[in-house]
Protein backbone atom coordinates (compact mmCIF):
# COMPACT_ATOMS: atom_id res chain seq x y z
CA UNK A 1 0.00 0.00 0.00
CA UNK A 2 2.52 2.12 0.75
CA UNK A 3 4.11 1.56 -2.42
CA UNK A 4 1.16 2.35 -4.20
CA UNK A 5 0.76 5.65 -2.32
CA UNK A 6 4.40 6.27 -3.16
CA UNK A 7 3.57 5.87 -6.75
CA UNK A 8 0.71 7.85 -6.87
CA UNK A 9 2.46 11.02 -4.96
CA UNK A 10 5.69 10.57 -7.69
CA UNK A 11 3.21 9.96 -11.12
CA UNK A 12 5.56 7.35 -12.12
CA UNK A 13 4.07 5.22 -14.93
CA UNK A 14 4.96 1.87 -13.19
CA UNK A 15 1.83 0.11 -14.86
CA UNK A 16 3.22 -3.44 -14.17
CA UNK A 17 4.02 -3.04 -10.50
CA UNK A 18 0.78 -1.13 -9.49
CA UNK A 19 -1.42 -3.80 -11.40
CA UNK A 20 0.58 -6.21 -9.56
CA UNK A 21 0.25 -4.63 -6.06
CA UNK A 22 -3.12 -4.35 -6.50
CA UNK A 23 -3.70 -8.04 -7.99
CA UNK A 24 -1.57 -9.32 -4.71
CA UNK A 25 -3.80 -6.76 -2.27
CA UNK A 26 -7.09 -6.28 -3.54
CA UNK A 27 -8.92 -7.15 -0.02
CA UNK A 28 -5.89 -4.37 1.22
CA UNK A 29 -7.00 -1.87 -0.79
CA UNK A 30 -10.44 -2.24 -0.95
CA UNK A 31 -10.07 -1.97 2.94
CA UNK A 32 -8.37 1.58 2.95
CA UNK A 33 -11.46 3.79 3.95
CA UNK A 34 -11.26 7.23 1.50
CA UNK A 35 -8.04 6.75 0.39
CA UNK A 36 -9.42 3.74 -1.70
CA UNK A 37 -11.01 5.61 -4.26
CA UNK A 38 -7.64 7.31 -5.70
CA UNK A 39 -6.15 3.40 -5.27
CA UNK A 40 -9.01 2.82 -7.33
CA UNK A 41 -8.44 5.07 -9.93
CA UNK A 42 -4.34 4.85 -10.47
CA UNK A 43 -5.05 0.87 -10.51
CA UNK A 44 -7.84 1.61 -13.22
CA UNK A 45 -5.37 3.75 -15.55
CA UNK A 46 -2.44 1.20 -14.85
CA UNK A 47 -4.22 -1.79 -15.98
CA UNK A 48 -5.44 0.33 -19.31
CA UNK A 49 -1.05 -0.66 -19.85
CA UNK A 50 -1.43 -4.29 -19.33
CA UNK A 51 -2.91 -7.14 -21.21
CA UNK A 52 -4.83 -9.69 -19.46
CA UNK A 53 -5.79 -6.82 -17.03
CA UNK A 54 -9.61 -7.48 -17.68
CA UNK A 55 -10.50 -8.15 -14.42
CA UNK A 56 -8.65 -6.13 -12.41
CA UNK A 57 -10.24 -3.10 -14.55
CA UNK A 58 -13.60 -4.48 -14.94
CA UNK A 59 -13.45 -4.39 -10.75
CA UNK A 60 -12.26 -0.94 -10.54
CA UNK A 61 -14.55 0.59 -12.57
CA UNK A 62 -17.23 -1.24 -10.81
CA UNK A 63 -16.58 -0.06 -7.81
CA UNK A 64 -15.91 3.32 -9.01
CA UNK A 65 -19.31 3.75 -10.41
CA UNK A 66 -21.08 2.00 -7.68
CA UNK A 67 -19.83 5.03 -5.56
CA UNK A 68 -20.39 7.77 -7.96
CA UNK A 69 -22.77 7.00 -10.38
CA UNK A 70 -22.47 10.34 -12.24
CA UNK A 71 -19.28 11.34 -11.73
CA UNK A 72 -17.08 13.29 -14.80
CA UNK A 73 -13.93 11.67 -13.81
CA UNK A 74 -15.51 7.96 -13.77
CA UNK A 75 -16.89 8.81 -16.91
CA UNK A 76 -13.99 10.03 -18.40
CA UNK A 77 -12.27 6.52 -17.18
CA UNK A 78 -14.88 4.27 -18.54
CA UNK A 79 -14.43 6.38 -21.85
CA UNK A 80 -10.46 5.76 -21.32
CA UNK A 81 -11.36 2.09 -20.94
CA UNK A 82 -13.16 2.01 -24.36
CA UNK A 83 -10.20 3.47 -26.25
CA UNK A 84 -8.17 0.78 -24.47
CA UNK A 85 -10.24 -1.35 -26.23
CA UNK A 86 -10.36 0.63 -29.83
CA UNK A 87 -13.78 1.25 -29.27
CA UNK A 88 -12.69 4.88 -30.32
CA UNK A 89 -16.59 5.87 -31.11
CA UNK A 90 -18.14 4.69 -27.69
CA UNK A 91 -14.75 6.78 -26.16
CA UNK A 92 -15.78 9.81 -28.28
CA UNK A 93 -19.24 9.91 -27.65
CA UNK A 94 -18.62 9.90 -23.97
CA UNK A 95 -15.93 12.98 -24.30
CA UNK A 96 -18.70 14.72 -26.88
CA UNK A 97 -21.07 14.46 -23.94
CA UNK A 98 -18.82 15.98 -20.94
CA UNK A 99 -17.90 18.51 -22.95
CA UNK A 100 -20.57 20.12 -23.95
CA UNK A 101 -21.00 20.23 -20.00
CA UNK A 102 -17.73 21.95 -19.93
CA UNK A 103 -16.48 23.18 -23.27
CA UNK A 104 -13.41 23.83 -21.54
CA UNK A 105 -12.24 21.06 -19.47
CA UNK A 106 -8.29 20.10 -20.48
CA UNK A 107 -8.40 16.83 -19.54
CA UNK A 108 -11.10 16.04 -22.14
CA UNK A 109 -10.00 17.95 -24.53
CA UNK A 110 -6.77 15.96 -24.36
CA UNK A 111 -8.16 13.02 -24.17
CA UNK A 112 -10.06 13.66 -27.11
CA UNK A 113 -6.62 13.76 -28.96
CA UNK A 114 -6.02 11.33 -27.56
CA UNK A 115 -8.51 9.20 -29.52
CA UNK A 116 -7.47 10.57 -32.65
CA UNK A 117 -3.61 9.88 -32.35
CA UNK A 118 -5.24 6.64 -31.42
CA UNK A 119 -6.99 6.14 -34.60
CA UNK A 120 -3.74 6.98 -36.34
CA UNK A 121 -5.60 9.84 -37.54
CA UNK A 122 -2.90 12.36 -37.61
CA UNK A 123 -4.25 14.95 -39.64
CA UNK A 124 -6.85 15.39 -37.27
CA UNK A 125 -5.32 15.03 -34.20
CA UNK A 126 -2.81 18.19 -35.22
CA UNK A 127 -5.82 20.13 -35.79
CA UNK A 128 -7.81 19.46 -32.88
CA UNK A 129 -4.29 19.67 -30.71
CA UNK A 130 -3.80 22.89 -32.72
CA UNK A 131 -7.26 24.04 -31.41
CA UNK A 132 -6.35 23.05 -27.83
CA UNK A 133 -3.38 25.24 -28.19
CA UNK A 134 -4.89 27.93 -28.68
CA UNK A 135 -6.49 27.83 -25.53
CA UNK A 136 -3.66 26.63 -23.22
CA UNK A 137 -1.13 27.86 -24.94
CA UNK A 138 1.20 27.59 -22.48
CA UNK A 139 0.81 23.85 -21.73
CA UNK A 140 4.31 22.38 -23.01
CA UNK A 141 3.61 18.96 -23.08
CA UNK A 142 0.75 19.61 -25.46
CA UNK A 143 3.46 21.80 -27.69
CA UNK A 144 5.79 18.54 -27.21
CA UNK A 145 2.85 15.93 -28.31
CA UNK A 146 2.62 18.49 -31.27
CA UNK A 147 6.25 18.30 -32.11
CA UNK A 148 5.94 14.31 -32.46
CA UNK A 149 2.90 14.62 -34.52
CA UNK A 150 4.49 17.14 -36.94
CA UNK A 151 7.90 14.86 -37.07
CA UNK A 152 5.61 11.69 -38.02
CA UNK A 153 4.28 13.74 -40.93
CA UNK A 154 7.49 14.78 -41.84
CA UNK A 155 6.51 18.65 -41.14
CA UNK A 156 10.04 19.78 -39.83
CA UNK A 157 9.15 23.45 -40.10
CA UNK A 158 5.91 23.61 -37.34
CA UNK A 159 7.90 20.74 -35.90
CA UNK A 160 10.60 23.43 -34.89
CA UNK A 161 7.79 26.02 -34.07
CA UNK A 162 6.45 23.58 -31.48
CA UNK A 163 10.33 22.68 -30.14
CA UNK A 164 10.58 25.92 -29.66
CA UNK A 165 7.46 26.48 -27.77
CA UNK A 166 9.03 24.14 -25.07
CA UNK A 167 12.67 25.20 -25.25
CA UNK A 168 10.92 28.26 -23.84
CA UNK A 169 9.00 26.50 -21.48
CA UNK A 170 12.46 24.54 -20.46
CA UNK A 171 15.96 25.48 -21.30
CA UNK A 172 17.79 23.01 -18.98
CA UNK A 173 16.49 20.21 -20.78
CA UNK A 174 19.37 18.61 -22.89
CA UNK A 175 16.29 15.99 -24.68
CA UNK A 176 14.61 19.04 -26.17
CA UNK A 177 17.95 21.03 -27.16
CA UNK A 178 18.88 18.01 -29.06
CA UNK A 179 15.64 16.74 -30.36
CA UNK A 180 15.75 20.62 -32.17
CA UNK A 181 19.26 20.44 -33.04
CA UNK A 182 17.93 17.26 -35.49
CA UNK A 183 15.44 18.85 -36.91
CA UNK A 184 17.43 21.95 -37.75
CA UNK A 185 20.33 19.46 -39.01
CA UNK A 186 17.57 17.85 -41.04
CA UNK A 187 16.09 20.71 -42.52
CA UNK A 188 19.55 21.67 -43.83
CA UNK A 189 21.39 24.89 -45.29
CA UNK A 190 24.13 25.87 -43.84
CA UNK A 191 23.03 28.92 -41.21
CA UNK A 192 20.66 25.97 -39.72
CA UNK A 193 23.78 23.38 -39.78
CA UNK A 194 25.49 25.84 -37.77
CA UNK A 195 23.24 26.49 -35.35
CA UNK A 196 22.14 22.81 -34.96
CA UNK A 197 25.68 21.92 -34.23
CA UNK A 198 26.02 24.71 -31.46
CA UNK A 199 22.49 23.26 -30.10
CA UNK A 200 23.73 19.95 -30.07
CA UNK A 201 27.17 21.53 -28.21
CA UNK A 202 24.82 22.59 -25.58
CA UNK A 203 22.90 19.33 -25.28
CA UNK A 204 26.23 17.94 -24.53
CA UNK A 205 27.13 20.53 -22.27
CA UNK A 206 23.92 19.47 -19.83
CA UNK A 207 24.70 15.93 -20.60
CA UNK A 208 28.06 14.73 -21.28
CA UNK A 209 27.51 11.03 -22.06
CA UNK A 210 24.41 11.80 -24.57
CA UNK A 211 25.85 9.15 -27.54
CA UNK A 212 22.71 10.42 -29.42
CA UNK A 213 23.56 14.30 -29.20
CA UNK A 214 27.51 13.09 -29.71
CA UNK A 215 26.50 11.50 -32.62
CA UNK A 216 24.86 14.90 -33.57
CA UNK A 217 27.78 16.86 -33.33
CA UNK A 218 30.20 14.64 -35.03
CA UNK A 219 27.80 14.54 -38.14
CA UNK A 220 26.83 18.57 -37.73
CA UNK A 221 30.18 19.80 -37.28
CA UNK A 222 31.93 17.59 -40.33
CA UNK A 223 28.86 18.68 -42.17
CA UNK A 224 29.81 22.49 -41.46
CA UNK A 225 33.31 21.78 -42.93
CA UNK A 226 32.66 20.50 -46.14
CA UNK A 227 29.91 23.04 -47.06
CA UNK A 228 32.50 25.36 -46.72
CA UNK A 229 32.11 27.41 -43.94
CA UNK A 230 32.28 31.29 -43.80
CA UNK A 231 35.53 32.81 -43.09
CA UNK A 232 34.24 34.07 -39.85
CA UNK A 233 33.66 30.65 -38.66
CA UNK A 234 36.47 29.10 -36.92
CA UNK A 235 37.46 26.39 -38.44
CA UNK A 236 39.69 25.09 -35.85
CA UNK A 237 37.11 25.18 -33.13
CA UNK A 238 34.93 23.25 -35.81
CA UNK A 239 37.69 20.51 -36.24
CA UNK A 240 38.17 20.04 -33.13
CA UNK A 241 34.67 19.31 -32.35
CA UNK A 242 34.08 16.77 -34.94
CA UNK A 243 37.60 15.02 -33.98
CA UNK A 244 36.83 15.99 -30.26
CA UNK A 245 33.39 14.29 -30.53
CA UNK A 246 34.57 11.53 -32.31
CA UNK A 247 36.94 10.35 -29.73
CA UNK A 248 34.21 11.27 -26.96
CA UNK A 249 32.03 8.58 -28.86
CA UNK A 250 34.75 5.96 -28.94
CA UNK A 251 35.50 6.48 -25.15
CA UNK A 252 32.17 6.05 -24.30
CA UNK A 253 31.19 3.11 -26.33
CA UNK A 254 34.55 1.03 -24.59
CA UNK A 255 33.23 2.85 -21.51
CA UNK A 256 30.11 1.23 -21.24
CA UNK A 257 31.36 -2.03 -23.04
CA UNK A 258 29.54 -2.07 -26.04
CA UNK A 259 29.93 -4.91 -28.36
CA UNK A 260 33.39 -5.17 -30.04
CA UNK A 261 31.95 -5.76 -33.48
CA UNK A 262 29.65 -2.27 -33.00
CA UNK A 263 33.43 -0.82 -31.74
CA UNK A 264 35.14 -1.95 -34.73
CA UNK A 265 32.81 -0.58 -37.20
CA UNK A 266 32.39 2.82 -35.46
CA UNK A 267 35.41 4.70 -37.36
CA UNK A 268 34.08 3.77 -39.90
CA UNK A 269 30.79 5.15 -39.99
CA UNK A 270 32.96 8.71 -38.43
CA UNK A 271 34.51 11.44 -40.20
CA UNK A 272 38.18 10.59 -40.43
CA UNK A 273 39.92 13.06 -38.86
CA UNK A 274 43.14 12.80 -40.98
CA UNK A 275 42.07 15.12 -43.48
CA UNK A 276 42.34 19.12 -43.13
CA UNK B 1 -3.53 30.86 49.18
CA UNK B 2 -6.07 28.19 49.61
CA UNK B 3 -6.85 26.29 46.33
CA UNK B 4 -10.12 26.10 44.94
CA UNK B 5 -11.97 23.13 44.64
CA UNK B 6 -13.99 22.42 41.75
CA UNK B 7 -17.36 20.04 41.63
CA UNK B 8 -16.85 17.27 39.73
CA UNK B 9 -20.04 17.05 37.95
CA UNK B 10 -18.55 20.40 36.05
CA UNK B 11 -16.15 17.56 34.33
CA UNK B 12 -18.81 15.58 33.33
CA UNK B 13 -21.83 18.00 32.15
CA UNK B 14 -19.09 21.19 31.48
CA UNK B 15 -15.60 20.51 30.05
CA UNK B 16 -16.86 17.58 28.23
CA UNK B 17 -19.93 18.79 26.35
CA UNK B 18 -17.99 21.91 25.38
CA UNK B 19 -15.49 19.83 23.90
CA UNK B 20 -18.62 17.10 22.31
CA UNK B 21 -20.54 19.79 20.66
CA UNK B 22 -17.49 22.05 19.59
CA UNK B 23 -16.34 18.64 17.83
CA UNK B 24 -19.62 18.51 16.54
CA UNK B 25 -19.91 21.50 15.03
CA UNK B 26 -16.43 21.05 12.95
CA UNK B 27 -17.79 18.22 11.68
CA UNK B 28 -20.89 19.46 10.43
CA UNK B 29 -19.08 23.16 9.22
CA UNK B 30 -16.92 20.59 6.97
CA UNK B 31 -20.14 18.48 5.30
CA UNK B 32 -21.79 21.67 4.54
CA UNK B 33 -19.10 23.53 3.28
CA UNK B 34 -18.43 20.34 0.87
CA UNK B 35 -22.01 20.69 0.29
CA UNK B 36 -22.28 24.19 -0.97
CA UNK B 37 -18.55 24.45 -2.56
CA UNK B 38 -19.17 25.63 -5.86
CA UNK B 39 -15.88 24.42 -8.43
CA UNK B 40 -15.02 27.47 -9.98
CA UNK B 41 -15.59 27.94 -13.55
CA UNK B 42 -13.72 28.89 -16.04
CA UNK B 43 -13.67 31.46 -17.84
CA UNK B 44 -12.60 31.51 -21.50
CA UNK B 45 -11.18 35.05 -21.66
CA UNK B 46 -9.61 34.71 -17.92
CA UNK B 47 -8.30 31.74 -18.92
CA UNK B 48 -6.99 32.74 -22.30
CA UNK B 49 -5.35 35.44 -20.77
CA UNK B 50 -3.45 33.95 -18.66
CA UNK B 51 -1.83 31.35 -21.02
CA UNK B 52 -0.70 34.39 -23.02
CA UNK B 53 0.88 36.43 -20.80
CA UNK B 54 2.39 33.33 -19.07
CA UNK B 55 3.54 32.74 -22.63
CA UNK B 56 5.06 35.93 -23.36
CA UNK B 57 7.20 36.30 -20.47
CA UNK B 58 8.63 32.64 -20.91
CA UNK B 59 9.39 34.25 -24.02
CA UNK B 60 11.01 37.35 -22.31
CA UNK B 61 12.69 35.00 -19.68
CA UNK B 62 14.14 32.36 -21.78
CA UNK B 63 14.07 33.70 -25.34
CA UNK B 64 17.94 34.11 -25.56
CA UNK B 65 18.30 30.18 -25.97
CA UNK B 66 16.19 30.83 -29.42
CA UNK B 67 17.58 31.63 -32.91
CA UNK B 68 17.32 35.09 -33.55
CA UNK B 69 14.54 34.43 -36.26
CA UNK B 70 12.52 32.61 -33.96
CA UNK B 71 13.05 34.93 -31.25
CA UNK B 72 11.58 37.83 -33.65
CA UNK B 73 9.01 35.74 -35.12
CA UNK B 74 7.49 35.42 -31.87
CA UNK B 75 8.04 38.89 -31.02
CA UNK B 76 5.94 40.15 -33.89
CA UNK B 77 3.67 37.44 -33.08
CA UNK B 78 2.94 39.24 -29.67
CA UNK B 79 3.48 43.04 -30.32
CA UNK B 80 3.65 43.73 -34.10
CA UNK B 81 2.34 47.65 -34.72
CA UNK B 82 -0.79 46.38 -36.89
CA UNK B 83 -2.27 42.39 -35.19
CA UNK B 84 0.44 41.36 -32.63
CA UNK B 85 -1.77 39.60 -30.35
CA UNK B 86 -0.38 41.88 -27.18
CA UNK B 87 -1.16 44.97 -29.26
CA UNK B 88 -4.48 44.32 -30.15
CA UNK B 89 -5.24 43.13 -26.52
CA UNK B 90 -4.38 46.20 -24.92
CA UNK B 91 -6.33 48.31 -27.18
CA UNK B 92 -9.20 46.16 -26.62
CA UNK B 93 -9.13 46.41 -22.66
CA UNK B 94 -7.52 50.05 -22.43
CA UNK B 95 -10.68 51.51 -20.70
CA UNK B 96 -11.77 48.42 -18.69
CA UNK B 97 -12.72 49.47 -15.34
CA UNK B 98 -10.80 47.63 -12.69
CA UNK B 99 -12.79 44.65 -11.39
CA UNK B 100 -12.93 44.67 -8.69
CA UNK B 101 -13.54 41.00 -6.95
CA UNK B 102 -16.34 42.48 -4.98
CA UNK B 103 -18.21 43.50 -7.73
CA UNK B 104 -18.21 39.97 -9.17
CA UNK B 105 -21.35 38.29 -8.08
CA UNK B 106 -20.00 34.69 -7.98
CA UNK B 107 -16.93 35.72 -5.95
CA UNK B 108 -18.87 37.43 -3.77
CA UNK B 109 -21.35 34.72 -3.39
CA UNK B 110 -18.48 32.43 -2.28
CA UNK B 111 -17.36 34.49 0.21
CA UNK B 112 -20.55 35.08 1.99
CA UNK B 113 -20.57 31.27 1.93
CA UNK B 114 -17.35 30.97 3.19
CA UNK B 115 -18.27 33.44 5.76
CA UNK B 116 -21.53 32.12 6.83
CA UNK B 117 -20.45 28.98 7.38
CA UNK B 118 -17.58 30.00 9.72
CA UNK B 119 -19.11 32.85 11.75
CA UNK B 120 -22.68 31.61 12.04
CA UNK B 121 -22.00 28.38 14.17
CA UNK B 122 -19.24 29.92 15.88
CA UNK B 123 -21.78 33.08 17.22
CA UNK B 124 -24.79 30.30 17.76
CA UNK B 125 -22.59 28.06 19.85
CA UNK B 126 -20.91 30.85 22.02
CA UNK B 127 -23.69 32.31 22.77
CA UNK B 128 -24.88 29.15 23.86
CA UNK B 129 -22.27 28.43 26.07
CA UNK B 130 -22.14 31.69 27.94
CA UNK B 131 -25.43 31.19 28.22
CA UNK B 132 -25.58 27.69 29.65
CA UNK B 133 -21.96 27.80 31.39
CA UNK B 134 -21.25 31.45 32.14
CA UNK B 135 -19.99 32.48 35.42
CA UNK B 136 -17.91 29.63 36.85
CA UNK B 137 -14.73 28.54 36.00
CA UNK B 138 -13.97 25.01 34.85
CA UNK B 139 -10.43 23.77 34.49
CA UNK B 140 -7.18 24.66 35.56
CA UNK B 141 -4.07 24.95 33.39
CA UNK B 142 -1.32 23.03 35.23
CA UNK B 143 1.23 25.92 35.27
CA UNK B 144 1.11 29.24 36.84
CA UNK B 145 0.22 32.29 34.27
CA UNK B 146 1.16 35.94 34.63
CA UNK B 147 -2.47 38.24 35.08
CA UNK B 148 -1.70 39.03 31.29
CA UNK B 149 -3.23 35.97 30.46
CA UNK B 150 -6.09 36.86 31.99
CA UNK B 151 -8.67 38.48 29.78
CA UNK B 152 -8.13 35.09 27.67
CA UNK B 153 -8.47 32.47 29.69
CA UNK B 154 -11.36 34.01 32.05
CA UNK B 155 -13.48 35.25 29.91
CA UNK B 156 -16.68 36.53 31.61
CA UNK B 157 -15.40 36.03 35.14
CA UNK B 158 -14.07 39.42 36.73
CA UNK B 159 -12.71 38.85 39.41
CA UNK B 160 -9.30 40.38 40.08
CA UNK B 161 -7.97 37.84 42.45
CA UNK B 162 -8.25 34.89 40.90
CA UNK B 163 -5.00 32.85 39.57
CA UNK B 164 -4.40 33.15 36.11
CA UNK B 165 -4.51 29.83 35.43
CA UNK B 166 -8.03 29.26 35.86
CA UNK B 167 -9.62 28.84 32.79
CA UNK B 168 -13.76 29.69 32.40
CA UNK B 169 -16.37 27.70 29.91
CA UNK B 170 -16.08 30.41 27.16
CA UNK B 171 -12.09 30.73 27.20
CA UNK B 172 -11.88 26.81 26.95
CA UNK B 173 -14.67 26.63 23.93
CA UNK B 174 -12.22 29.14 22.36
CA UNK B 175 -9.36 27.11 22.84
CA UNK B 176 -11.27 24.14 21.25
CA UNK B 177 -12.43 25.88 18.61
CA UNK B 178 -9.06 26.53 17.44
CA UNK B 179 -7.15 23.46 19.01
CA UNK B 180 -8.95 20.59 17.55
CA UNK B 181 -7.35 21.02 14.32
CA UNK B 182 -5.20 17.78 14.56
CA UNK B 183 -7.93 16.18 15.66
CA UNK B 184 -10.09 16.94 12.83
CA UNK B 185 -7.33 16.52 10.09
CA UNK B 186 -7.24 12.63 11.97
CA UNK B 187 -10.97 12.22 11.49
CA UNK B 188 -11.45 14.09 8.16
CA UNK B 189 -8.35 13.61 6.21
CA UNK B 190 -6.08 16.42 5.91
CA UNK B 191 -7.65 18.02 2.85
CA UNK B 192 -10.93 19.07 5.54
CA UNK B 193 -12.37 22.40 5.24
CA UNK B 194 -12.81 22.94 8.64
CA UNK B 195 -9.09 24.70 8.47
CA UNK B 196 -9.74 28.50 8.74
CA UNK B 197 -6.07 29.47 8.28
CA UNK B 198 -6.22 27.57 4.95
CA UNK B 199 -9.48 28.75 3.91
CA UNK B 200 -8.28 32.32 4.35
CA UNK B 201 -5.59 31.73 2.63
CA UNK B 202 -7.47 30.30 -0.33
CA UNK B 203 -9.31 33.27 0.03
CA UNK B 204 -6.29 35.82 -0.36
CA UNK B 205 -4.81 34.27 -2.88
CA UNK B 206 -8.34 33.81 -5.35
CA UNK B 207 -7.68 38.25 -4.71
CA UNK B 208 -4.40 38.14 -5.64
CA UNK B 209 -5.08 36.51 -8.28
CA UNK B 210 -7.84 37.77 -9.79
CA UNK B 211 -5.93 40.72 -12.25
CA UNK B 212 -7.66 44.07 -11.20
CA UNK B 213 -7.22 45.08 -14.70
CA UNK B 214 -6.38 43.33 -17.87
CA UNK B 215 -5.72 46.01 -19.86
CA UNK B 216 -2.75 46.80 -17.55
CA UNK B 217 -1.41 43.57 -17.71
CA UNK B 218 -1.00 43.70 -21.27
CA UNK B 219 0.41 47.14 -21.46
CA UNK B 220 3.19 46.11 -18.83
CA UNK B 221 3.84 42.90 -20.81
CA UNK B 222 3.99 45.13 -24.23
CA UNK B 223 6.34 46.86 -22.87
CA UNK B 224 8.66 44.92 -21.29
CA UNK B 225 8.39 42.74 -24.47
CA UNK B 226 9.11 46.08 -26.96
CA UNK B 227 12.35 46.53 -24.65
CA UNK B 228 13.68 42.83 -24.50
CA UNK B 229 16.17 42.37 -27.67
CA UNK B 230 17.34 38.92 -28.28
CA UNK B 231 20.64 37.55 -27.54
CA UNK B 232 21.49 34.22 -28.66
CA UNK B 233 22.96 32.49 -25.89
CA UNK B 234 24.99 30.30 -27.94
CA UNK B 235 26.83 32.86 -30.15
CA UNK B 236 30.30 33.03 -29.53
CA UNK B 237 30.95 36.27 -28.07
CA UNK B 238 34.25 37.67 -27.40
CA UNK B 239 35.96 37.53 -24.18
CA UNK B 240 36.30 41.40 -23.90
CA UNK B 241 32.45 41.55 -24.90
CA UNK B 242 32.33 40.28 -21.22
CA UNK B 243 31.06 42.81 -18.42
CA UNK B 244 32.39 40.39 -15.58
CA UNK B 245 28.57 39.30 -14.73
CA UNK B 246 28.10 35.68 -14.95
CA UNK B 247 30.69 34.71 -16.86
CA UNK B 248 30.45 30.94 -15.70
CA UNK B 249 26.24 31.50 -17.03
CA UNK B 250 27.24 32.65 -20.55
CA UNK B 251 26.06 30.07 -23.03
CA UNK B 252 28.04 31.75 -25.50
CA UNK B 253 31.23 30.19 -25.13
CA UNK B 254 29.29 26.05 -25.43
CA UNK B 255 31.97 25.05 -27.67
CA UNK B 256 34.35 26.30 -26.55
CA UNK B 257 33.59 25.15 -23.13
CA UNK B 258 33.08 21.58 -24.10
CA UNK B 259 35.81 21.64 -26.40
CA UNK B 260 38.25 22.31 -23.00
CA UNK B 261 36.37 20.07 -21.14
CA UNK B 262 37.19 17.01 -23.77
CA UNK B 263 40.84 17.97 -23.02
Amino acid sequence: MEELRELQRSHERKSMRIVAIARQNWSAVMGSGDEKWGFLEQIFTASLDMPNAEDVRKRCLQALEKRFPNSQRVQRLQAMGFEADGQFQKALDIYNEMLEADPLNPAILKRKIAVHIGKDDIPLAITALNKYLELYSSDFEAWQQLTDLYIDTQDLQNAAFCLEEVMLSNPHNHVYYCTYAEVLFARGGSERMTQARRYFAKALELNPTSARALYGLHLASARTMTKGSKASEDVATVADLRDGSKEQLLALYEEQGANPTHQALLPSVLVGSGKQ
Amino acid sequence: MLDLLLDPAIRAWVVIPIFIITFCVGLCRHYVSQLIASTPQLDRDVLMRTQLLQRARLLRANGRFLPAAAFNARKQYFISEKNGVLTKKKEEHKDDAPVNPMQDPSMMMNMVKGQAINYVPMVVVMSLISWAFSGFVIIKVPFPLTIAFKPMLQRGIALSTLSASWVSSMSFYLTCVFGLRGLYSLVLGSANYVDETSAMLQQQQAMARQPQQPGKLYQAEYDALQVSSHDWALNPRSEDDDDGMGFKDDLALVEKNLLASWQ
